[in-house]
């Protein structure tokens, strides 16, 4: 119960992971609702000032979530999550890319391997985001995108990188 | 977000203990350590926001490499890739060893931690969301019961 509330980010870089622990006053099949629902997904899923916005959802393996992400002054940032394999209330695996509209992926931008693992304790779920990265190169992206964007006026655009970046 | 770059390059600390007598020397230098010190941390990551620097870093992280082994991956001259191993030997992402009459470079991984620190507005994006979701998970609960 200690550590509810606080987002835990570790990297690996012998693995090129990234490992994102975070637990929810909340039972695990709330989470688990939250994480494959798109209306609920679309309530938070985009880190302030963006929102998610759902195109398609098909939660299956081998199904995907077209989605777009939606800056204050209406950008837009289209992005697709594809889900590999899931074991109910345990675990999810799949990818995140860029996309266009459509949902064609965009291959100029890394594909982001992830794993999300689901557990409950005495009423809160903590999930373990573990996101792989193909090189140590692609774990930097995120790093080097914090540095070269960080002085210049691309800022808006940053957020959107980074938020799709992730799981 | 500008915000979050301002955490991340925090104005100089200006070291107030000042131990020894102060003598006009002593404060010279400490002022030139500081500096350097700021001045390098600023070229770590200059240093790896290129990407051929990025690429080196990735060949050598497998195995020390001389110049011309490195050269070779690139179409660049032997040159350019010298110049950019000295820039990150400068920043300490790479140490040389002299190997009989080679110098191999080696990939030096705690000076990536420190690079990795900078992941922090990772973590905020991440804590954002999150924020949002522990007040979704509120309404779920309520509709629920």
């Amino acid at each position: 119960m200690s550590s509810q509330g606080k987002t835990q980010v570790s990297r690996n870089l012998e693995e090129k992971t990234i490992l994102v622990v975070r637990t929810f006053n909340a039972p695990l099949a709330s989470v688990w609702r939250a994480y494959t629902e798109s209306e609920l997904l679309d309530q938070w899923w985009g880190p302030e000032p963006w929102r998610a916005e759902t195109k398609y959802m098909n939660f299956a393996e081998g199904g995907h979530w077209l989605y777009a992400m939606v800056g204050p002054d209406g950008t837009t940032q289209w992005a697709r999550m594809n889900y590999k394999k899931i074991v109910p209330q345990r675990l999810i695996e799949g990818e995140d890319a860029f996309c266009d509209e459509n949902g064609m992926m965009n291959t100029t931008f890394p594909v982001n391997q992830w794993i999300n693992k689901f557990n409950e304790n005495s009423g809160s779920t903590t999930v373990e985001h573990k996101l792989i990265f193909e090189t140590l190169e692609g774990l930097q992206t995120i790093v080097d995108m914090g540095f070269e964007q960080g002085f210049s006026t691309g800022l808006d655009q940053l957020e959107a990188l980074l938020a799709m970046q992730t799981v | 977000m500008t915000r979050f770059f301002v955490t991340f390059f925090p104005a100089k600390k200006v070291n107030k203990k000042l131990a020894k007598p102060i003598d006009c020397a002593y404060i010279c230098n400490r002022i030139i350590a500081d500096i350097k010190k700021a001045k390098m941390r600023r070229d770590v990551f200059q240093a790896i926001a290129d990407p051929t620097r990025r690429a080196i870093i990735g060949l050598i992280a497998i195995q020390a490499m001389t110049p011309n082994a490195l050269a070779e991956y690139f179409d660049t001259s032997r040159q350019a890739v010298s110049k950019h191993l000295r820039i990150l030997a400068e920043c300490e992402l790479v140490s040389q060893e002299q190997t009989g009459r080679e110098i191999y470079y080696h990939f030096n991984p705690d000076k990536m931690k420190e690079v990795a620190d900078f992941i922090e507005p990772f973590r905020k994006m991440w804590e954002s969301r999150f924020s949002k979701l522990d007040k979704v998970l509120l309404t779920i609960k309520t509709t629920k019961k």
